[in-house]
């Protein structure tokens, strides 16, 4: 098979992962604020909930978590599948476990803001839904910046782990490919567009972290 | 009349009593000042009067209003009640009354000095940004800040960090400001720009309660004044009869303070 070809084979491939990567952080990104006020709620239910929910998310391999979101529905329910229920699984399981991740990194970033900060804001009458929106959070996001790429990073990367419940992303496809044509070419040239890939999220981050850098 | 007046004012934190039952008053146009060593309990009275803080017993009145009332009761009875003895609906109007100016400013460091005043006016009193700008940029000449107001508070030093967090509390219009140790964080060549704005503001009658180290200040702009030791109120009075009163506590108390 000519390069050209395989190329083109793993750009296909390459548009299913990017669209995990954006559909998980599209959903991940809210889901995981929700769960950090849970996981610093003052209702202990809510909050041990959200604790254990973490624990898992980040406590299990992510693989295991897209198997029991895939083929669950069948072997616990008997349910029986739709086709396009794989890649609907994929961005389930990402998103949850994404989510817990992002839950974890909002916390650190709002309990280390000062507290002057809310109480200045309470003193001169902002209400508490006011107060973050306007005054925590935009402190805390620019804060937590740094690991939000860090995991941003990482998801890019962990795209290829739908391999294992066989939805045609870039990896899948460059290892179809390398079987059946007994080469190391499609893995390698995969290699290098999750470089690429990685390389313009990272540049598209610093531009971003320096875009906030516009106070200290 | 009275704009503030608290009333057996009690506090406990884990199990130590830090206000004793304390009686305070404040009229318009009157300047209070709150002097003691460290771990007297003034802040913690201050944070009282401007509900950031619970207090386990006594009564707070705003503008003749009982804004909270709450009865003295052993520890074991009292359950979780932080909303116990608040009238939610007087605590509200209260919140409009008063004003509080932080040791450590507590500025917004993400928006430019004319946000920081500015923002409260829109936001919270729901004011036109054109009124809003007006009034922001009128208190800032008045702050001698003009050339400031696009800059971020990282970027001034402490004195005019202050000046800025008295505008923004200046813009809501409060009757009554309360500070809590405005110049403890700055530079001694800085507190004498927050201190000559302070006194400004009594020319204009604005009430206050200052809690502060600044003897000599205290001694020149209050109307009265607090000398608080160990939760207790153990000396009050004009300012003449409270600096030379013979108390020993407070005799050793400014005596240390006129050595450091």
């Amino acid at each position: 098979m000519e390069w050209y070809v395989i190329l083109s084979k793993l750009l296909g491939g390459l548009g299913v992962s990017l669209s995990i990567f954006l559909i998980t952080l599209l959903f991940s990104l809210p889901l995981g604020l929700l769960l950090s006020f849970g996981r610093m709620s003052r209702n202990l239910i809510l909050q041990n909930a959200t604790k254990v929910y973490i624990s898992i998310m980040r406590g299990t391999p992510l693989m295991l978590q897209l198997f029991v979101v895939y083929y669950g529905p069948y072997y616990i329910f008997k349910i029986q599948l739709h086709p396009g229920y794989r890649m609907m699984a994929v961005y389930i399981g990402f998103v949850l476990n994404y989510a817990g991740y992002f839950a974890e990194i909002y916390r650190s970033g709002i309990q280390a803001m000062d507290k002057g900060q809310l109480e200045a804001a309470e003193i001169l009458g902002y209400s508490k839904t006011q107060a973050f929106l306007r005054i925590i959070f935009p402190q805390v996001w620019k804060n937590i910046l740094p690991s939000i790429t860090n995991e941003v990073i990482t998801l890019v990367k962990d795209t290829s782990l739908a391999f294992s419940i066989s939805v045609m992303e870039m990896f899948t496809t460059a290892k179809a490919i390398s079987s059946s044509q007994s080469s190391m070419l499609p893995l390698i040239m995969a290699g290098i567009l999750y470089y690429i890939f990685n390389f313009i999220v990272a540049f598209l981050m610093e531009r971003f972290e320096k875009k906030l850098d516009y106070y200290s | 009349m009275a704009i503030l007046e608290m009333k057996g004012i009690k506090k406990r934190f884990s199990g130590e009593e830090i206000l004793k039952g304390i009686d305070l008053s404040c009229k318009e146009g009157e300047v209070l000042s709150i002097i003691g060593p460290s771990g007297s309990g003034k802040s913690t009275l201050l944070r009282i009067a401007t509900f950031l803080e619970n207090a386990d017993s006594g009564t707070i009145i705003y503008d003749g209003k009982t804004v909270f009332q709450r009865e003295a009761q052993p520890e074991s009875l009292r359950k979780g009640g932080d909303s116990i003895g608040w009238d939610t609906a007087n605590r509200q109007q209260a919140k409009a009354l008063f004003g509080l100016v932080f040791q450590n400013f507590n500025l917004f460091p993400h928006w430019t000095v004319l946000e920081n005043i500015i923002d409260p006016l829109i936001h919270v009193q729901k004011k036109e940004k054109s009124f809003a700008v007006e009034k922001g940029r009128a208190l800032l000449e008045r702050m001698g800040l003009s050339d400031k107001e696009g800059q971020y508070p990282c970027s001034l030093s402490g004195g005019q960090k202050q000046r800025v967090a008295i505008a923004r509390a200046l813009a809501l219009e409060p009757k009554i400001l309360f500070f809590d140790e405005p110049t403890s964080a700055l530079d001694p060549e800085l507190t004498g720009e927050v201190l000559r704005l302070i006194r400004s503001l009594k020319d204009e009658r604005m009430a206050m309660v200052i809690v502060t180290h600044e003897m000599n200040f205290a001694r020149e702009i209050s109307d009265e004044v607090l000398f608080m030791a160990e939760g207790e109120v153990l000396c009050r009075g004009s300012s003449e009869a409270v600096f030379t009163a013979e108390n020993e506590r407070l005799q050793s108390f400014l005596g240390k303070i006129q050595m450091s």
